[in-house]
Parts: C-alpha cells; sequence; structure tokens
C-alpha cells in the first residue's frame, strides 16, 4: 500500500516531539511547564550566587560575616519547595492517571518484541487476525558499506519492511510481551513507551489525531541489534485503514502455506534464505561466518553438519545461557527451510532436507525422520503419522462403556507412537456428558478410561507406560458426542 | 612546626624511621590510613582512566551515523563496563580514599578503627577490578547487558558475565569492610569532647553513607547471586517460564541502585560543605540543617527506587507512590544548596582551585537536580526514560557532581597529604578546560534524549548527527583535561613550594605532610569546648585565622 505523500511527523531537534495524541500533548505541556518553572527557580538560586561571586570576593575588600544560622529563612526555603512540588504533582497525577485507562479500546494489538524485531496481531476489532513481523528496512551497505549516501534524511534506522498500520482517531490499546528479553515500544509523538516482558503481558494505548507516519524505537537494551529495531507507525484514514485490513486478507489467503505439502530441496533453500536472512543474519551473519565469539559460525559447524535432529532442536528449543533463543514462532515451512538452506549452504553440503510435516511433528514430539535427498519420499511418509496420533480421542455411545469399533484405529496410532518414542507415556481421562446422576457418571467415565487402556494394552503397551487420570463427569449436553469421550494425551 | 610543637615525641625524623617494610611491600602489608586513603586514590584514578577510554571508544563510534570504529556487542560491551567501572572503581573508591586519608584527622583519631581489615578492604579491589576488566578477555567477551543487568539479557551473556557477578561479589565485600570501619572509626574514636554534632560534615556524610552502603551492598550481591543460579543452577527467579519475574530483578536491583546513586553523592556533598566556608572565610550556613537533609536524602532514598521502572507496567497507585516520594527529595537538596548559596554570601571569597570547583559543583550538579526532577514526572519520565536526556542528567549528577567534589577535595587536601601546594595555573586549568568541555559533551544530550535518541544504540537516525558529533569532540576535551589533573598531581607529589605554615595556634596536626603515624592518644585539642573543632587545621590558603572554618 502506498503511503507516499504522507505527512511525516515533523523531525524534532531541540524538544519533544511534536505530539500526534491527547496524552502527548499533555505530557508535552507538562514538560514546558516544568522546564519554565526550573529555570526560574535556577536563574533566582544562581543570580543570588553570582552575585555573590562577584560582589563578596576578598579581593574588593570585603569582610565576612560571621553568622550561620536564620531559622526563619530556613523553614521558608524547606515550605516554599514543598508548596512548588504540589503545584508540578496535580496535573501529573492527572496525567499519570488518564494513561493508565486502557479501557474499551476500538483495536486491540499485541505487540511481541523478539531479538530483534517486532511482531504485531491485530486481536481485537477492526482487522483481527492479521499478524505482521517488522524488520528494519535499512540495508546494511547503509549501514557500515558502501551506500552510506543513499541514507533517508528521515528514515535511516527508523523503517521497517512491514510497519504498523491503524486507523485514526480510534482508540488503540497495544498489549506488550517478548519472546526473549525485556524490550520496549516506544513511539515518541504519542508519548507511549511500554516494556515488552517476556511470559508477561502489559498495556498501554494511544489515540492519534493526525494522519501520518511515525517512528520510534525499542527503548530497552536488548543485546547487539538493540539499535536496530525500530518501529514505524502509519497512521491512515479510516477508509483506507479497511481497504488495507481487506487486502492483508486477500494477500493471507493466497500464499497461506500447506505444511504437508512435500517441498524439493530447490524449493527449501530459497525459501530458507529468505527466512535466514530475517532471522538468522543479524548474528549468524550472511556469510554463515557468524560473529566470533558470541555468535557462532554456521559454516562447517558441527551442528548444522551433524544429526539433523540436533539442528531442528536448536532451532525449535535454543541454547540456553546463550543469545540464542527458540524460534518456534517461526511457522513449520519456515523452520524446515532455513535448516535445510543451512545445511546445503556455503561450504556447507550435508545433502539432506527436512519436510514442514516433520517440524509439524516435532510440536507434536514425535522424533525427527530425515530423508536424503534421494530416497526423500520412501523415508518421509511414517514420520508425520505417529505425531498426529496425539492427543487422541475416542467416543462412546450414550450409557455405553464398551469400546465402538471405531476406535481401534485411533489406539494404533497411539501403540505405535509409543513404540517410536521409548521414553514417553500416556495420560488417559475418561469424560461423560452432563445427564444422569453424577456418580454414576463418574463410574462411567472410569469404565470408559479403563476400557481405552485395556485396548493399549492388547495392542502392546507395557501397563506402566499408561496413566489414568481421575475421571471427569459432565462436559456437555446429552445430544454432544464431543462430551462422551476418552482422551489420551501425551504425559508430563 | 609550632602547631605541633606542643607534642615533642612526634616529628618527620622519627616517623621515617618507623619499622616497616620498604618497597611494594609497605603497600602491601600496609595497616596505615594515609597509605590506605592513597592507595584507594590512585587505584581510583587508574580506573577511572580505563573507564574514560571505554567513553570515549563509545564516543568516537557515535561521531558519525553508521558503523565505523567497533561492532555492536563491542559497544554494548562498552557500555556496560564503562558504568561498572567508573562507578564501582573509580567513584566509590575515591571517596573511600577521602574517608580512610580525612576521617581519623578530623576526629582525631589515630587510624581506622579495624586496621588490617582497612588493608584487606583496599587489597580485595584490584582482585575484583581484574576480574572484571579480564572479562574482555572471556570467550564471548564482557557482559553486554548494560552495567544494570538486567535479566533476562544477562542470562544469556557468557563467561565475561560470570566473571563479572564474582567481581561485584568481591566489590561488594570490600565496600560493607570499608563501610563498618568508618563506621565504628566515626561512633568510637572520636576525640574527648567531640560531639557528633560538632564533627566536620564530611564525616557526617561519611557516616551516613557507611550506613547506606551497610544496607544496600548485600541486596546487590542477592540480585547478582540470583543471577548467577539462573545462569548455572537451573533456578527460575527472573524466568517466567519457571514461574519467577524479569521485573524481580529491577526492583531488587534499584533497591540497591537507588541508595547507591546517594552513596556517590553524599560524600561530595560533605566535600563541598567542608571547602565552600574555607574560601568564604565564613562558618557554614545551616550546619544542623545541612545534617538532618542528609539524613532525609538518605532515609528517602529507599522508597524511591521503583522511579527507574516506570515504564515496567506498574499499576497507577505505584506510580503516583514513587513519583511524590522521588519529588520530595528535591526538598533536602534544595535545602542544601540554598545553605551553600548563603554561605558564600557576604563572605569574603577568593577562588582558588578547589573553589572553583566547588562552586562549578554546586552550579552544575543543580542542573542535574533539576533533570532530575523533570524525570521524577512519571508521564514526562516515561517519554524520557532511556533516552540520552537520561544520561545527560546521571552525567550532570555523576560527572558535575561526584567527580568535580573528587577533584576540588584532592586540590584541597593535596598539600595537607603530600607538604607541597599544587601548581595553581595548573589546577585552574584544569578546573576551565574540565567544566567547559563538560558541558559541551553532555549539554547537547539533553535536546538528543527530548528529541527521541534512545541509549545504548551505536548508530542513530540522521537528525541526531550534529549534536553527537558535538558530544563527541566535547569528550575528547574532557578526556584530555584529565592528563592536566594528572601533571598536577604529580608534580604535586614531587615536590614543588613548601605548604605554607599556619600561624595559628588552633589545630593539631595541621602542618604538613601528614606524618605517617602519629601518636595512639589524640592530641590536645585546643578550644574544643566552645567552638566546633576543626582538626584538618584549614588550609593555608585562609591566611587570617579570624574565623575558624566548619
Amino acid at each position: 500500500m502506498s503511503l507516499a505523500g504522507m505527512a511525516q511527523a515533523t523531525e524534532a531537534r531541540y524538544n519533544l516531539q511534536t505530539p500526534v495524541t491527547q496524552i502527548a500533548q499533555q505530557v508535552y505541556d507538562l514538560h514546558t511547564a516544568m522546564l519554565v518553572v526550573c529555570l526560574v527557580i535556577f536563574l533566582a538560586v544562581f543570580g543570588v550566587m553570582f552575585y555573590s561571586v562577584y560582589a563578596h570576593r576578598k579581593s574588593k575588600g570585603a569582610v565576612a560575616a560571621q553568622w550561620h544560622e536564620n531559622t526563619t529563612v530556613e523553614i521558608l526555603w524547606t515550605i516554599i519547595p514543598v508548596f512548588i512540588l504540589l503545584g508540578m504533582a496535580w496535573p501529573a497525577t492527572k496525567t499519570v492517571l488518564a494513561m493508565k485507562d486502557t479501557s474499551n479500546p476500538d483495536i486491540t494489538i499485541k505487540a511481541t518484541g523478539y531479538q530483534w524485531k517486532w511482531g504485531y496481531d491485530y486481536l481485537k476489532g477492526e482487522g483481527e487476525g492479521i499478524r505482521l513481523v517488522s524488520n528494519l528496512s535499512t540495508p546494511q551497505s547503509q549501514i557500515g558499506g558502501d551506500q552510506q549516501s543513499a541514507r533517508s534524511e528521515t528514515a535511516y534506522l527508523l523503517e521497517v519492511d512491514e510497519p504498523l498500520v491503524v486507523p485514526v482517531g480510534k482508540k488503540i490499546r497495544i498489549l506488550t510481551t517478548a519472546n526473549d528479553v525485556i524490550h520496549a515500544w516506544w513511539v515518541p509523538a504519542f508519548a507511549v513507551k511500554q516494556d515488552a516482558i517476556p511470559g508477561f503481558i502489559r498495556d498501554t494505548w494511544f489515540r492519534a489525531d493526525k494522519e501520518g507516519i511515525y517512528r520510534g524505537n525499542c527503548a530497552e537494551l536488548c543485546g547487539k541489534d538493540h539499535g536496530f529495531m525500530p518501529i514505524e507507525v502509519h497512521v491512515v484514514s479510516a477508509d483506507k485503514y479497511s481497504s488495507w485490513v481487506a487486502g492483508r486478507k486477500k494477500a493471507a489467503a493466497a500464499v497461506a502455506e500447506d505444511p504437508s505439502k512435500t517441498y524439493s530441496l530447490a524449493e527449501l533453500k530459497a525459501k530458507g534464505q529468505q527466512v535466514y536472512d530475517a532471522n538468522c543474519a543479524a548474528c549468524h551473519q550472511a556469510t554463515g561466518k557468524g560473529l566470533a565469539p558470541a555468535f557462532p559460525p554456521l559454516d562447517g559447524s558441527k551442528i548444522a553438519t551433524g544429526p539433523i535432529a540436533d539442528h531442528i532442536g536448536i532451532v525449535f528449543n535454543g541454547k540456553p545461557g546463550t543469545a540464542m533463543s527458540a524460534w518456534r514462532q517461526l511457522s513449520d515451512t519456515e523452520i524446515a527451510a532455513v535448516i535445510t538452506f543451512e545445511r546445503n549452504n556455503w561450504g556447507n553440503a550435508v545433502g539432506d532436507l527436512v519436510q514442514p510435516s516433520a517440524i509439524r511433528a516435532m510440536r507434536g514430539g514425535a522424533q525427527v525422520a530425515t530423508a536424503a535427498v534421494p530416497a526423500a519420499a520412501a523415508k518421509e511418509a511414517p514420520t508425520a503419522a505417529p505425531a498426529a496420533a496425539l492427543p487422541a480421542k475416542v467416543y462412546f455411545q450414550v450409557g455405553k462403556s464398551t469400546l465402538p469399533a471405531d476406535a481401534i484405529d485411533a489406539v494404533k496410532a497411539v501403540a505405535e507412537y509409543l513404540a517410536a518414542k521409548p521414553d514417553a507415556k500416556v495420560d488417559i481421562t475418561g469424560y461423560t456428558d452432563k445427564s444422569g446422576s453424577l456418580d454414576k457418571n463418574l463410574e462411567l467415565a472410569k469404565e470408559r478410561a479403563k476400557a481405552v487402556r485395556d485396548a493399549l494394552k492388547e495392542a502392546g503397551v507395557a501397563a506402566d507406560r499408561i496413566n489414568m487420570k481421575k475421571p471427569e463427569a459432565v462436559t456437555g449436553d446429552g445430544d454432544n458426542k464431543e462430551a462422551r469421550r476418552v482422551e489420551i494425551n501425551r504425559a508430563g | 612546626m609550632s602547631s605541633i610543637a606542643h607534642d615533642p615525641t612526634h616529628g618527620h625524623e622519627h616517623d621515617h624511621h618507623a619499622h616497616h617494610p620498604s618497597g611494594v611491600m609497605r603497600w602491601i602489608t600496609t595497616t596505615n590510613h594515609k597509605d590506605i586513603g592513597s592507595l584507594y586514590l590512585w587505584f581510583s584514578f587508574i580506573m577511572f582512566l580505563a573507564g574514560g577510554v571505554m567513553a570515549l571508544t563509545i564516543r568516537a563510534e557515535l561521531f558519525q551515523p553508521g558503523l565505523q570504529i567497533v561492532q555492536p556487542e563491542f559497544f554494548n560491551q562498552l557500555t556496560t563496563m564503562h558504568g561498572l567501572v567508573m562507578v564501582f572503581g573509580a567513584i566509590m573508591p575515591a571517596f573511600v580514599g577521602f574517608a580512610n586519608w580525612q576521617i581519623p584527622l578530623m576526629i582525631g583519631a589515630p587510624d581506622m578503627a579495624f586496621a588490617r581489615m582497612n588493608n584487606w578492604s583496599f587489597w580485595l579491589l584490584p582482585v575484583a577490578a581484574i576480574l572484571l576488566m579480564g572479562s574482555f578477555l572471556a570467550p564471548g567477551g564482557a557482559s553486554a547487558a548494560g552495567w544494570t543487568l538486567y535479566a533476562p539479557l544477562s542470562v544469556q551473556m557468557g563467561m565475561g558475565m560470570d566473571m563479572l557477578i564474582f567481581a561485584v561479589h568481591i566489590m561488594g565485600a570490600s565496600s560493607i569492610m570499608g563501610a563498618i570501619n568508618i563506621v565504628t572509626t566515626i561512633l568510637n574514636m572520636r576525640a574527648p569532647g567531640m560531639t557528633l554534632m560538632k564533627m566536620p560534615l564530611f564525616c557526617w556524610t561519611w557516616l551516613i553513607t557507611a550506613y547506606l552502603l551497610i544496607a544496600v551492598m548485600p541486596v546487590l550481591a542477592g540480585a547478582v547471586t540470583m543471577l548467577l543460579t539462573d545462569r548455572h543452577f537451573g533456578t527460575s527467579f527472573f524466568n517466567a517460564a519457571g514461574g519467577g519475574d524479569p521485573v524481580l530483578y529491577q526492583h531488587v536491583f534499584w533497591f540497591f541502585g537507588h541508595p547507591e546513586v546517594y552513596i556517590m553523592i553524599l560524600p561530595a556533598f560533605g566535600i563541598v560543605s567542608q571547602i565552600i566556608p574555607t574560601f568564604s572565610r565564613k562558618p557554614l550556613f545551616g550546619y544542623a540543617s545541612m545534617v538532618y537533609a542528609t539524613s532525609s536524602i538518605a532515609i528517602l532514598s529507599f522508597i524511591v527506587w521503583a522511579h527507574h521502572m516506570f515504564t515496567t507496567g506498574m499499576p497507577a497507585a505505584g506510580q503516583l507512590f514513587f513519583m511524590y516520594a522521588t519529588m520530595l527529595i528535591a526538598v533536602p537538596t534544595g535545602v542544601k544548596v540554598f545553605n551553600w548559596v548563603a554561605t558564600m554570601w557576604k563572605g569574603s571569597m577568593t577562588f582558588e582551585t578547589p573553589m572553583l570547583f566547588a562552586v562549578g559543583f554546586i552550579f552544575v550538579f543543580t542542573m542535574g537536580g533539576f533533570t532530575g526532577l523533570i524525570c521524577a514526572i512519571t508521564p514526562i519520565d516515561i517519554q524520557i526514560q532511556d533516552t540520552y536526556y537520561v544520561v545527560a542528567h546521571f552525567h550532570y549528577v555523576l560527572v558535575a557532581g561526584s567527580l568535580f567534589a573528587i577533584f576540588a577535595g584532592t586540590y584541597y587536601w593535596l598539600p595537607k597529604w603530600t607538604g607541597h601546594m599544587y601548581d595553581e595555573g595548573l589546577g585552574r586549568l584544569h578546573f576551565w578546560a574540565s567544566i567547559i568541555f563538560f558541558n559541551i559533551t553532555f549539554f547537547p544530550m539533553h535536546f538528543l534524549g527530548l528529541a527521541g535518541m534512545p541509549r545504548r544504540i551505536p548508530d542513530y537516525a540522521l537528525q541526531f548527527a550534529d549534536f553527537n558529533a558535538i558530544a563527541t569532540v566535547g569528550a575528547f576535551g574532557f578526556g584530555l583535561s584529565q592528563l592536566i589533573f594528572l601533571a598536577a598531581v604529580l608534580k604535586c607529589v614531587k615536590g614543588g613550594q613548601r605548604r605554607p605554615q599556619r600561624s595559628g595556634t588552633v589545630r593539631t596536626d595541621s602542618s604538613g605532610p601528614c606524618p605517617r603515624q602519629r601518636p595512639t592518644i589524640p592530641s590536645k585539642l585546643h578550644r574544643l569546648s566552645s567552638k566546633r573543632c576543626w582538626l584538618t587545621g584549614g588550609p593555608p590558603w585562609t591566611g587570617d585565622q579570624t574565623s575558624a572554618p566548619r
């Protein structure tokens, strides 16, 4: 979408940026008022001091007085500042309360800080479901390379590939969180700065009164590229916003990835290159040589040329105690592509590839099978199946605890999964619907669970790998098939 | 020698023939408070230069937009280590050095209360410093998590972080021992007749500072220990996935960190409160209110810590409480500034180097005080938190505050320590170069911060280029100016004009150089009961002795 010609936020040099929200205006005015009060006091106190420095010099024949206290004066200059402070605290308090009022937003967006970019999820309101990932778009060659003259006057280091787009005049609530370390979401023109804390959600809000492009930065030290994860917000008219939302949805539908598709090595490598550049190159470098010693090279590394399961494991889980964070937030296809790329690029030529379906299996807890290129199809087929087995559900008829005939497939799949993962165990929980007495239902749920357990045992699963959970009753109406089930989950 | 004539057993000749090791062993085994004071001061100067080199590398990188000199990861290591080295290596040990030299002299004690512990608390410092500086050589380099070491970023760091944690433990132990020593000395070893309210104000500020140190250094040790166990022993204090909270680290750190700020400024208040009356030839205005103001600042410092955390998303009630409490600190701080100005008023002032630095301190420190007040206002703070405005603010209070007071105190007491006058021309040159370049460096940072430049970034948007270039020029000027200081001190230590003798008879122990060892029983103090005594023997500049500076 073209925003050319839209107003750019006025560039500030000496003072706070031009406010575009009411809160920012209040902050601006508060700062101006404080500055004036402080300047007046400053001039008064140092007027006296410098007059004294000028007049009460020994060289001018000044003779020192010997008084050294005056209770009245001392009390006065303790009390008067208290009143000045009260005068400052009053408007500040009102602004604090207004800043904290995140109720009744028109649109709620979650901003997630990653090392080193922002992800946005439109959670509620128009545009719900849209997801963006916002990377710095200033090319490396402008930062430290030979393209320095091409830098944008207004946007150098403050430009992104996918800006956040919001409608003008609407209350936008921003939820912040982070994936790895603490970041802070800051747009000066909105007077919004909120830490994004891993494992916690915080919120803030703004209502931009003027269309335009507003730029900010991450404001909490978050590692190497802390200075290179800007925030760019496009505030647009309601109409433009609606058409942007429609455009995003259409595009999303068009490129929806099919994670069960089988890709060729070339396809995965091409896609992997994009994923690598956007996510990995900041540390491991485009050359794959890394930045010693904190960021190890991938070219020729033991992990990128060793067993593929280790490679997937480190991408999936990160390496605790280092800057290598978990990359679960990437899609199955992206993870599969980037791993394939890393194993078959630069000097690495392992030759194997990993399919998105294997990554999906990994999320389900399965072991990863890989495929050498020539025999890809043959080896690949069984990989996804066991993982899909869990969690499994077996549905029963009303009031019955006999295993229905169609449950045998699910039981078999679970047994196969357990055979493939010798250290895995399963939990079995029985459920019933709400009709009938509670005691009876609990008993029924127990019987149903037992029936599933027996079937599993018959399929060759050792009894100590099955945990019977407390039965649950009453999970739905009498006509609800879902309520009369037994769930088989992976334990732990 | 008239002033020590009442103590005939005690003189230089005897002093220099005392039985103690010579050469390097003298310094390693010394239990003499003056030797240890000198060690602290030299140590802190070396660390000041090390931290300064890091600062200049940072400024050089920021001279122009783009990456030229260092890579972002190393840049973060530099900002981290610059902060830690300056705080724990330069400013704090310098004040302990002053305490060692001056407190026994000021209260008439023969030495510090625990002389051997005094030695130990100093010699821990070089060990910690080697560990800290050595972390640059560790795999992965030094810690790059900022001097605040916020989790979980600090959990990601390499081995350098562990070295840093142990260095902080060692420095903490050193500080606690130093503080206990100072408290014990002041409370138990004052000369007969010297009540607490007759002590020189420098002793008061250090007494309060020492209590702050004892209260908060264990808190820092706790914070970094939790980091250590999170890093290596599977705990989850700061890891939400394990039931912890990253913000907990910030609360614990700043519960140490805010009193720490006053640990670095209260002794500076003390030094300035000694110097202003001397060169105004007029007693300090409002001695009692100075003591009360210092105590109030210390107490308030424990209930304002979360003003460093306004953007973490605390409830409105929390933001308001910490805003009000922080604003309240302006009151006792204001009282101090008013008292200093009132001391100068109707005085008979001369402006030798110590006085220049003291007046410069009041002027520039107060600017830092005002920006501090502006930062206290929560909505404004949310806008300028983690920007260059904050960088400007804390350099105005820590460089123009603490560091200028250290310079002032050094020039003020050098003649006493060495027996020679320092070179006044060099001193004045040092002052004017420092104050001008200081402002060129840090004043533009206010504009940068307001306009939206975050701190701790190696590269910045183009609209910030002009002020960054100016700041870098200023920083190099400021850095080079400190070589003048080194020259002035070396010249003074080596020789120079003998320190003029006082004509007055008030003082004991006022002639320089200070004898290395003094009798264990404090010399008789003259006029002690009627006036606050001034064992420092006021400096030689005052000439006329009609007034006793206090």
